[in-house]
C-alpha cells in the first residue's frame, strides 16, 4: 500500500494554527514511544499531506523498518508543524509512515521526494465502523440515529453490569445503576411509555431475551465488562426497524473483543474496591425518639427500651470488592483468538447481599478456502452466585431505636407479635436468600464470500443461550414469628432457560462508478424457552408443584438496502416481517418498515469553500415503524393454571385449576418514529457536534387495566389501550479544548464529551372503556402503607404523573393542619378543596409532579498530563419529582401501634402530621440532581520493558446536589417514581492496576 | 415357494462398497440440510403452556372437573392458588388477605351493624362501623370482585358441563353423570353469589357468559327472577338433602337460599313473598336436620361433626385449606394476647400459652371487639329479664367494661369485651390442627336460622303454626340455657323479639345487616355505639342500606350507573 502521488501544497488557511495543534498532538504521541533518533549516513527529508484536502499533516510517525539505533530503540521521527520530517536513513531503507485515521505507507527512503507524499484516509478505520443490524456500516454513511461508545470511554471502577458502562455517555439514554451488588440497571431510551421499557440487547449478533433469569439481578451478568470492545446504541426506528417487533425501545449492540493478528497480548487487571453507604434514611435516633415519646405518649414512656440502636448501621457495612481479569488475544495469518477469565467478588453495603462471579469469554475466528470462508465460534460463560438479602430496610426503618440488637442473655431481641417489625439483624442472621445462575451463551457463525459471484456473501449464525438458574430462600426456626409467617421455612426454585437463534442472510455489495449499493435479506428463527420448577417446604410438608413452561417464538424475514451516490447522498430502506407467538392468529404477523436519507454537504462541489471551516456537515432524516412485544406469554389464549397446593377431599388429592384471563384481541405496541439530525465537525474533528430532533408515537399501548367485573377470569387484563408521544432534542458535543501535546512531550490534553437531551412525554389517547384514566398503585412501599394510589395515567398528562391532594400552606410556607384549633387535623382543614364542594375526596386530587425528567445531561472530562490521566463524569436530571414514601411513616399516631413502638421519620417534626397522609403532595418532592458519578486518576508506568503498567484510583457516586430530602433522588424507574427505600448506591473507591504484557 | 434365488457373491460385495463411497457424502449432505432445514421448517407459532394448557387439553381429563368444582367451592374461603396466600385469585391491586369471601362478607354484614367494632388502621375498615364507606373502599372492592370471580368461575363450569362440551371432550359414562351434577352445583353457587350481590349492591350486572364486552346493570327484579328460576330449575338436579359429600351443595341448600331470597323480597323488589318463603322453609324443615346438642360446638375446630344442624358449611382446614381470611380471621382478629395474659408480652416467646390452650391459635390480631349493644342484648330488659343468656360468649376478665371509648386502641386500654364465639379447639379440648390457621368450617346456613325464619314468617302472616314456631324458638333457648328456664311464652314472641333473638343466636355469623334492613332498623329507627362515627350513635342516610359499586368497576365499565347517594 504505497502512494507516490505528488501534489502541490495548498495555501495556508486561517485555520492553520488550529490544525497544527491537532497534528502536534500526534507528534507528541510518537515522541512518547520513540524517544531518540540517531544520525546515520544520510538525511532523508520529506513532507506529508492529506490526499483529499491537501493539508499538511503534523505528527505523522516515520519509522525505519527493522532497524534500531545503538541503544536498541527504533529509528523514528515525526513530522513537524509544516508537515515536514528529517530522518537519518540509508536510501535502501524502508520507511513506515503511519498516522491515525490514514492508510499506512511503506516506501523506500530514496523514493521520498521533497514535493511531498500524500496520505489517503483509511475508511476501514475501526473507530469509523459501526455495527448495525445484520452488518456493519461506515459511520459517515449512516443516516439514522445511533451512538457508539468505545471501551476507552466506558465508566471506570466497579461496574459489574455492561449497561452501567455507558451511564451518562449517550444522549437520550437514561441509565440508573442499581446499588445492589451485581444489580440490574434501569435503562430507558428517549422517554417513558407505559409498558416494557427495556431496550433490546444484541451481543455479537445474538439477540438476548429481555427477561432476567430467576435469582439473577442483572441479565447481563454473564458478560464481563472487560470483554466488551464497544457498545452501539441504535436510537431511531430507521436503525432499529430491522429488529421489528422488538425494536421500539431502542437496541444496544454489544461488540466483544477479538484477537488481532500478531503476537499474543496478555493482559492482567486487578482492583479492590470499598463501598460505603452514602446517606442514611432520615429516621429518628434513640434520643430524639425518646423525646418524642415523652411529649406525645408520656403514659407509655415506661415501655421504651434502654438501648440506643442505630438499626441502619447494624444492617450495613463497608463493602469490600475485588476483581481480577486475565486476557490473552492474538492471531495467526488465518486465525484470530481471544480468551479471558474474569473474577468478581462484590459485597453489598447491606449485609447478606453479595455478588460473586466468574466470567469466561472465548472467541475464535478461522479463515478457510482463500479467506472466502470465515468460521467463528464464541462463548460467553457466567458462573454467578448471589446473596440476595433479606431486604431489611422496612424493618430497620420501623423498629423501635430504643430496643437492643440482643437481649442480656445474648439472644436476639424479637417481638412475638407478627404485626411488629422484625429485628432486622436477626432477620439477616436467620434468613438466607440465594441466587445462582450458570449461563452459557454460545454462537457459531459462518460467512461465505462466493468466489464466483463477487460481492455476494452468505451468512449463517446459530446461537444457544443456556442458563441454569436457581433461587433458594431459607428461614431458620429461630427467626421471629413474623419472618416465619405462613410456616414456609425453605423454598427452592429452579429454572432452565434455553434460547435458540438461527439466522440466515445474504449480503450483496456492488459499486458501479459513483453508485454503490448494498442489499441484505434473510430469515431468522428465535425461540425462548424457560422451564421453572419449584419445591417448597412448608408446614412440615414438601410441596413440589409443576410450573408452566414459558415459551415464545419469533419468526422473521428481513431485508435492507442502502444506496449511496458519490459518498454524498445516502438512502437506506429496511423491512422486517415478524411473527410472534405472543399474539393470537389474527394479530400475529406484522410488517416493520423504515427509510432514511442523508446528505453530506461537504462532498458537494459548491461546498469546497466550506471544507476550510468544516470537517463534517451532514443532514439526515428518517422514519420507521417498530414494535414492542414485552408482555407475558399465552396472554391471548384461554389457559388454566394448576394450584401450587393441592386440595385433599375425601382422600382424593386434587390439583385445582384456575382459569386465567385472556384477551384474544391483543396485539403488539406500534411505535412510529421520526428523526432529523445534523452532524457538524470543525477543526479536523477537534470539535464535533450533533443535534437531533425526534418524535416517537406509540400506539396500541399495552397496559394492564381493570376490566368489567365478571366478564373475564381476571379483573385485570393487558389490553391495547392508548397512545403516548415522546418528543425531544438531543445535542452532543465532543471537543478537545486544550491540547499541549504537540508542543511538549506528554503535554496537557483535555477532552470533553457532553450530551444533553430534552424529552417531553404525553399520553395522547386512552381507551374510553378504561374511563380515560387509570390509577397506579403503590403496593407496600414500606411495610404498612396500603394500596394508596399516588399517580395517574390520563390523556394530556405525562406518564405516571403524581396525583395527590394539595396541602394548604400559610404565608411562611408551613403546612396548615388545624385551622379551627380543635386539636383535630381534618382533611378539609389540611387540603385544598379543589372543586369547592365542602369535602375532600378523589375529586380534589391534582397533578403535583411527574417522575420523568425534562432534561438529562452527561459530561465526561478526560485530561492527561505526563504520565497522569484524570477523568470525571457528571450526570444531571431536571424536571423530575419523587414521591418520598419513606417519609410517609413520619406521623405521630404511628409511634405506638398494636402495643409496640414504631420509629418515626424525621419529616414529622416538619409536617406535624398526626395521622398518615399517604396522599399529601408534601411527599412529592423536586428530585432534580447533579451527580459526580465517576472520578478516575491514573498513572502509567513506562519504565518496565516487557509490559505496560497502569495504576489507577476511581471514586464512584462521590457526591450529589439535590433538593430532594430522601436518600437518593434517582429511584428505580419501575416504581413510578416512588422512593420505596431503594437499595443505597454506595460511595465506592477503587484502586487497581492494568498490565499488558508484550 | 419352490425356488428362492440366492444373491450372487458379487452382488453382496457391491452393496457395502456403494455404501462406503456414497453414504459418507450423503450423510454429510443430510446433516447439513437438516441443520439448515430444521429451523426453517419450524414455523409453528402456536405455543401453548405445557402445564395447565388450554381448555381443550385440560378438560379431556375427567378428574380435572372435580378439582375445578372444588376450586369453585374454595373460592368462598381461600384466596389464591397457593396457601395460605400467593397467586391471588383477584388482581394485585386487591390485598389478598382482604379478598377471602368469608372475611370480606363478614366485614360488610357485621362491622356495619351493632355487632362489632374494629380497631385497625387499614384505610377504610373503620368506615363500616361509621357508616361512611365510599366507593373507593378496598374491602368493598375485594368483596365485589370476589363475588364476580365466583360467578365467572361458575359460568365456566356450567359451560364445561354441557352436553356439547362433554361430547367434544369425549367424557362418557359415570364421569359424565357426575360432571353434569357438578354443573347443577355450579348453578347453585352462582345463584348464591348473585343473591349476596343483590343483597349488598342491589343494582348489578347479570353475566352468564365470558368475554370482553362491558355488561349493563339489570333491575333488581331481573336479578331476583333469575336467582329464583335458577334455584327452581336445579332443585331436582341437586342431590337430596344430606346425601352429597360434606361441604357441597344439596337440595336443602338450594331451598334454604330460595327461602332467604323470598324472606327479603320486600327489600329487594318491593313485593312481600313470605308465603313463598314458608313453602321453602317447610321443605328444609322436613329434610331431617336436627339441632346440635351444644351451641358452642357449632363454632369449634371440629364443627364438621355438627352436620346434623349445619346445612351448608364452607369447609376449612388448618393444614390443608389455609387462609388469612375466613375463620382464621374470625378467631384471630377477635383476640388480643396482652389482655389474655394480663401482663407484658415476654419478648422472644413465640406463642402465648393461654391463647393456644383456650382458643387453639397463636395468632392474636387485636381487631374485632363486640359492640356494647351486642353485649347488652344478652342481659337487661329483654325476655327473660335479668338472666344472662349463655350464648353471649364474651371474655370479660381484665377488661374494663363493654363500653369502647377509644376505638383504635384494643390491648392497652382494655376497653370493650372480647368475643370468643369462634374457637379453634376441638370438642375434646385439644387445639386445632394448626396453631396459625383455623380448622373451623364457616356455617353459611344452619337449622337454627330456619327455625327463626319459620317463626318470623308465621308472625308476618305467611301461615304456618304459631305453636310450632314457639317450640322452635324454645328449643334454641333450651339448648342455650341447658333447661327450660329461658323459655318464652306465646305472647313474648313478637317480631321485635325475633330480631333480637336472631342476634342472640346468629351474632358474628354474617346475617345481621340483612336482618336489620329487613326490619328497617339499619340506617334509621335504631342507633348503637359509634354508628355514624359518634360514640352515642346517630341515624344515617337511607341510601347506606346498599353499598356503592366499587370505583374501580365504575372506571372499568362505562355502562355502570353508581347507586344513588354515592
Amino acid at each position: 500500500m504505497t502512494s507516490k502521488t505528488y501534489t502541490v501544497q495548498p495555501l495556508e488557511t486561517v485555520f492553520f494554527t488550529l490544525r497544527k495543534l491537532k497534528h502536534l498532538c500526534s507528534l507528541a504521541l510518537v515522541l512518547i514511544f520513540f524517544t531518540q533518533s540517531y544520525s546515520q549516513t544520510s538525511q532523508i527529508k520529506g513532507k506529508l499531506k492529506d490526499k483529499s484536502t491537501g493539508e499538511e499533516l503534523i505528527g505523522v510517525s516515520v519509522v525505519v523498518k527493522g532497524k534500531t539505533n545503538a541503544g536498541g530503540s527504533a529509528i523514528a521521527t515525526a513530522t513537524d508543524a509544516n508537515g515536514e520530517f528529517i530522518l537519518d536513513a540509508q536510501p535502501d531503507d524502508i520507511l513506515i509512515i503511519s498516522y491515525l485515521g490514514f492508510k499506512t505507507i511503506e516506501i523506500k527512503a530514496s523514493e521520498v521526494g521533497t514535493a511531498g507524499l500524500s496520505m489517503e484516509q483509511d475508511t476501514e478505520n475501526l473507530d469509523e465502523v459501526v455495527v448495525v443490524g445484520y452488518g456493519t456500516a461506515d459511520k459517515r454513511d449512516i443516516s439514522s440515529s445511533l451512538a457508539k461508545i468505545n471501551s476507552r470511554d466506558f465508566n471506570k471502577g466497579l461496574v459489574t453490569g455492561a449497561d452501567g458502562l455507558i451511564e451518562g455517555k449517550v444522549a437520550g439514554l437514561q441509565v440508573s445503576q442499581s446499588g445492589e451488588p451485581g444489580g440490574g440497571n434501569n435503562v430507558l431510551l428517549r422517554g417513558q411509555s407505559l409498558n416494557g421499557q427495556r431496550p433490546l440487547y444484541v451481543v455479537d449478533g445474538i439477540i438476548l431475551d429481555n427477561e432476567g433469569g430467576l435469582g439473577t439481578r442483572n441479565p447481563l451478568n454473564f458478560l464481563s465488562p472487560n470483554d466488551i470492545e464497544s457498545m452501539t446504541v441504535l436510537k431511531d426506528a430507521a436503525a432499529t426497524a430491522i429488529y421489528g417487533v422488538r425494536g421500539a425501545n431502542g437496541v444496544i449492540q454489544i461488540t466483544t473483543k477479538v484477537g488481532k493478528t500478531g503476537k499474543p497480548v496478555v493482559t492482567y487487571d486487578a482492583s479492590v474496591s470499598v463501598g460505603i453507604i452514602n446517606k442514611k434514611p432520615d429516621i429518628m435516633d434513640a434520643a430524639d425518639f425518646r423525646a418524642v415519646v415523652r411529649r406525645k405518649k408520656p403514659d407509655l414512656i415506661g415501655e421504651l427500651g434502654n438501648a440506643s440502636t442505630d438499626w441502619i448501621d447494624e444492617v450495613t457495612r463497608a463493602a469490600v470488592s475485588t476483581q481480577h481479569n486475565v486476557g490473552v488475544s492474538g492471531g495467526f495469518k488465518k486465525t484470530n483468538y481471544y480468551a479471558s477469565v474474569n473474577y468478581i467478588n462484590n459485597q453489598g453495603v447491606l449485609r447478606k447481599t453479595s455478588h460473586d462471579r466468574i466470567n469466561i469469554g472465548i472467541k475464535l475466528n478461522q479463515k478457510l478456502f482463500k479467506d472466502n470462508l470465515i468460521i467463528g465460534v464464541g462463548s460467553k460463560i457466567g458462573i454467578i452466585n448471589d446473596e440476595l438479602g433479606p431486604n431489611v430496610f422496612g424493618d430497620a426503618l420501623r423498629i423501635d431505636p430504643t430496643r437492643p440488637v440482643r437481649n442480656a442473655d445474648g439472644s436476639f431481641f424479637q417481638y412475638a407479635d407478627t404485626q411488629q417489625p422484625n429485628n432486622p439483624v436477626a432477620l439477616q442472621q436467620y434468613t438466607n436468600n440465594r441466587g445462582a445462575s450458570n449461563r452459557f451463551l454460545n454462537n457459531y457463525s459462518i460467512e461465505y464470500k462466493l468466489p464466483f459471484l463477487r460481492g455476494l456473501s452468505l451468512f449463517a449464525n446459530g446461537s444457544l443461550d443456556l442458563s441454569l438458574n436457581k433461587y433458594s430462600s431459607r428461614v431458620d426456626s429461630l427467626a421471629s414469628a413474623s419472618a416465619r409467617v405462613g410456616g414456609i421455612s425453605s423454598n427452592n426454585e429452579k429454572e432452565v432457560k434455553l434460547n435458540t437463534q438461527f439466522e440466515y442472510y445474504a449480503t450483496y455489495k456492488k459499486s458501479i462508478k459513483d453508485h454503490s449499493i448494498e442489499a441484505t435479506a434473510g430469515y431468522g428463527y428465535y425461540d425462548f424457552l424457560s422451564q421453572p420448577t419449584k419445591s417448597a417446604f412448608a408446614n412440615n410438608t414438601f410441596i413440589d408443584a409443576p410450573l408452566p413452561d414459558q415459551n415464545n417464538r419469533l419468526i422473521s424475514f428481513f431485508a435492507r438496502t442502502t444506496y449511496n451516490y458519490k459518498g454524498k447522498y445516502f438512502l437506506t430502506a429496511s423491512l422486517r416481517r415478524d411473527g410472534s407467538s405472543k399474539f393470537g392468529p389474527k394479530n400475529r404477523w406484522g410488517y416493520f418498515p423504515s427509510a432514511s436519507v442523508g446528505w453530506r454537504i461537504l462532498e458537494e462541489d459548491f461546498a469546497i469553500g466550506l471544507r476550510k471551516v468544516f470537517h463534517e456537515l451532514k443532514i439526515r432524516a428518517s422514519y420507521g415503524v417498530t414494535g414492542n412485544d414485552q408482555i407475558g406469554n399465552y396472554l391471548w389464549l384461554q389457559t388454566y393454571t394448576p394450584s401450587k397446593s393441592p386440595i385433599i377431599v375425601e382422600g382424593d388429592t386434587l390439583l385445582v385449576y384456575k382459569p386465567n384471563g385472556s384477551n384474544p384481541e391483543i396485539r403488539w405496541e406500534k411505535t412510529e418514529s421520526y428523526n432529523v439530525g445534523l452532524d457538524i465537525g470543525f477543526f479536523k474533528g477537534r470539535l464535533t457536534s450533533s443535534i437531533e430532533f425526534y418524535r416517537k408515537n406509540v400506539s396500541d399501548l399495552l397496559y394492564e387495566v381493570n376490566i368489567p367485573a365478571g366478564t373475564n377470569y381476571s379483573s385485570r387484563l393487558i389490553k391495547n389501550i392508548g397512545a403516548v408521544t415522546n418528543q425531544g432534542v438531543e445535542v452532543i458535543v465532543n471537543a478537545v479544548p486544550i491540547d499541549r501535546t504537540p508542543y511538549q512531550k506528554n503535554g496537557f490534553r483535555w477532552n470533553l464529551m457532553y450530551n444533553i437531551a430534552y424529552n417531553q412525554n404525553k399520553i395522547t389517547k386512552l381507551d374510553e372503556k378504561s374511563g380515560g384514566e387509570l390509577n397506579n398503585f403503590l403496593g407496600y412501599p414500606v411495610k404498612f402503607v396500603r394500596f394508596s394510589p399516588t399517580s395517574i395515567q390520563k390523556v394530556g398528562l405525562p406518564v405516571d404523573a403524581f396525583y395527590t391532594y394539595e396541602a394548604k400552606t400559610d404565608a411562611n410556607g408551613k403546612l396548615v393542619l388545624d385551622s379551627d384549633r380543635d386539636g383535630i387535623q381534618n382533611d378539609i382543614e389540611m387540603y385544598k378543596d379543589q372543586n369547592k364542594d365542602g369535602i375532600i375526596n378523589e375529586n380534589d386530587k391534582k397533578v403535583t409532579g411527574k417522575p420523568n425528567p425534562d432534561l438529562i445531561m452527561g459530561l465526561t472530562s478526560s485530561m492527561s498530563w505526563k504520565n497522569f490521566d484524570f477523568q470525571f463524569t457528571l450526570k444531571a436530571h431536571t424536571g423530575n419529582s419523587v414521591f418520598n414514601a419513606v417519609a410517609t411513616q413520619g406521623y405521630f399516631d404511628n409511634i405506638y401501634l398494636n402495643d409496640a413502638f414504631n420509629n418515626l421519620h424525621r419529616s414529622v417534626s416538619e409536617t406535624k402530621y398526626n395521622a398518615a397522609q399517604y396522599l399529601s403532595n408534601y411527599y412529592v418532592q423536586n428530585a432534580a440532581f447533579l451527580k459526580l458519578t465517576n472520578v478516575t486518576l491514573g498513572y502509567n508506568i513506562e519504565q518496565i520493558k516487557f509490559m505496560n503498567l497502569r495504576a489507577y484510583l476511581t471514586g464512584q457516586n462521590l457526591l450529589f446536589i439535590t433538593p430532594y430530602s430522601g436518600v437518593d433522588p434517582e429511584v428505580s424507574g419501575n416504581d413510578y417514581g416512588v422512593d420505596n427505600v431503594i437499595y443505597p448506591r454506595a460511595i465506592t473507591f477503587t484502586a487497581g492496576i492494568s498490565a499488558t504484557f508484550k | 415357494m419352490l425356488f428362492t434365488p440366492e444373491p450372487s457373491h458379487s452382488q453382496l460385495a457391491l452393496v457395502p462398497h456403494l455404501n462406503k463411497k456414497y453414504m459418507k457424502k450423503l450423510t454429510k449432505l443430510i446433516v447439513l440440510l437438516s441443520l439448515l432445514a430444521c429451523p426453517l421448517a419450524c414455523t409453528n407459532l402456536e405455543l401453548v403452556p405445557t402445564v395447565g394448557a388450554n381448555e381443550n387439553v385440560v378438560f379431556k381429563d375427567p378428574a380435572v372437573y372435580k378439582g375445578y368444582l372444588y376450586k369453585l367451592y374454595t373460592s368462598f374461603t381461600l384466596t389464591g392458588q397457593r396457601q395460605p396466600a400467593g397467586e391471588s385469585d383477584l388482581d394485585g391491586t386487591i390485598d389478598e388477605g382482604f379478598s377471602s369471601f368469608v372475611r370480606a362478607y363478614w366485614c360488610h354484614q357485621v362491622l356495619s351493624t351493632d355487632e362489632a367494632i374494629n380497631s385497625w388502621s387499614d384505610p377504610g375498615i373503620d368506615h363500616f362501623q361509621k357508616h361512611s364507606w365510599s366507593d373507593n373502599n378496598v374491602f368493598l372492592k375485594a368483596l365485589y370482585y370476589r363475588i364476580y370471580f365466583i360467578s365467572t368461575f361458575s359460568n365456566d363450569l356450567i359451560k364445561q358441563s354441557t352436553d356439547e362440551k362433554l361430547d367434544n371432550n369425549g367424557i362418557k359414562g359415570a364421569d359424565r353423570t357426575n360432571i353434569i351434577a357438578y354443573g347443577a352445583e355450579a348453578r347453585f353457587l352462582r345463584a348464591l353469589a348473585y343473591w349476596i350481590a343483590l343483597d349488598l349492591f342491589r343494582n348489578i350486572p347479570l353475566i352468564t357468559d365470558i368475554g370482553l364486552d362491558a355488561p349493563k346493570q339489570v333491575a333488581p327484579k331481573v336479578m331476583f327472577d333469575f336467582i329464583e328460576s335458577e334455584l327452581k330449575a336445579i332443585e331436582n338436579d341437586l342431590p337430596a338433602a344430606k346425601t352429597n359429600v360434606y361441604g357441597r351443595a344439596d337440595r336443602a341448600c338450594s331451598q334454604m337460599l330460595l327461602s332467604k331470597l323470598y324472606l327479603n323480597a320486600e327489600v329487594y323488589i318491593g313485593e312481600s313473598k313470605y308465603t313463598e318463603a314458608m313453602v321453602e322453609i317447610n321443605k328444609v324443615l322436613s329434610s331431617g336436620y336436627s339441632l346440635a346438642t351444644k351451641y358452642d360446638h357449632l363454632f369449634y375446630a371440629d364443627n364438621f361433626k355438627e352436620n346434623g344442624e349445619i346445612i351448608l358449611p364452607l369447609p376449612l382446614d388448618g393444614s390443608t385449606a389455609q387462609t388469612w381470611g375466613a375463620t382464621t380471621f374470625l378467631v384471630s382478629a377477635a383476640l388480643s394476647d396482652p389482655t389474655m395474659q394480663d401482663n407484658k408480652r415476654p419478648d422472644g416467646t413465640p406463642f402465648p400459652k393461654e391463647l393456644l390452650s383456650l382458643f387453639g391459635t397463636g395468632q392474636a390480631w387485636s381487631g374485632n371487639r363486640p359492640n356494647e349493644a351486642l353485649v347488652n342484648r344478652f342481659k337487661g330488659s329483654t325476655i327473660p329479664a335479668d338472666t344472662s343468656d349463655p350464648r353471649g360468649l364474651f371474655w370479660k376478665e381484665g377488661r374494663l367494661s363493654a363500653e369502647i371509648i377509644d376505638v383504635k386502641v384494643f390491648g392497652t386500654k382494655k376497653e370493650g369485651y372480647l368475643c370468643t364465639k369462634w374457637k379453634n379447639i376441638n370438642q375434646d379440648g385439644t387445639a386445632g390442627s394448626n396453631v396459625t390457621f383455623s380448622d373451623i368450617d364457616f356455617p353459611m346456613f344452619r337449622l337454627a336460622d330456619v327455625y327463626l325464619m319459620y317463626a318470623e314468617c308465621v308472625l308476618r302472616g305467611a301461615g304456618g303454626d304459631a305453636g310450632i314456631a314457639l317450640s322452635y324458638i324454645n328449643s334454641l333457648r333450651e339448648r342455650a340455657y341447658g333447661n327450660s328456664s329461658g323459655n318464652i311464652t306465646a305472647s313474648d314472641m313478637t317480631l321485635d323479639f325475633i330480631l333480637d333473638e336472631r342476634q342472640r343466636e346468629m351474632y358474628w355469623e354474617g346475617t345481621r345487616r340483612t336482618d336489620l334492613i329487613r326490619f328497617n332498623k339499619f340506617t334509621d329507627n335504631y342507633v348503637w355505639a359509634w354508628k355514624g362515627g359518634v360514640k352515642e350513635g346517630v341515624s344515617t342516610p337511607a341510601f347506606r342500606s346498599i353499598f356503592p359499586i366499587p370505583s374501580a368497576e365504575v372506571v372499568a365499565n362505562r355502562n355502570i350507573v353508581q347507586n344513588p347517594g354515592y
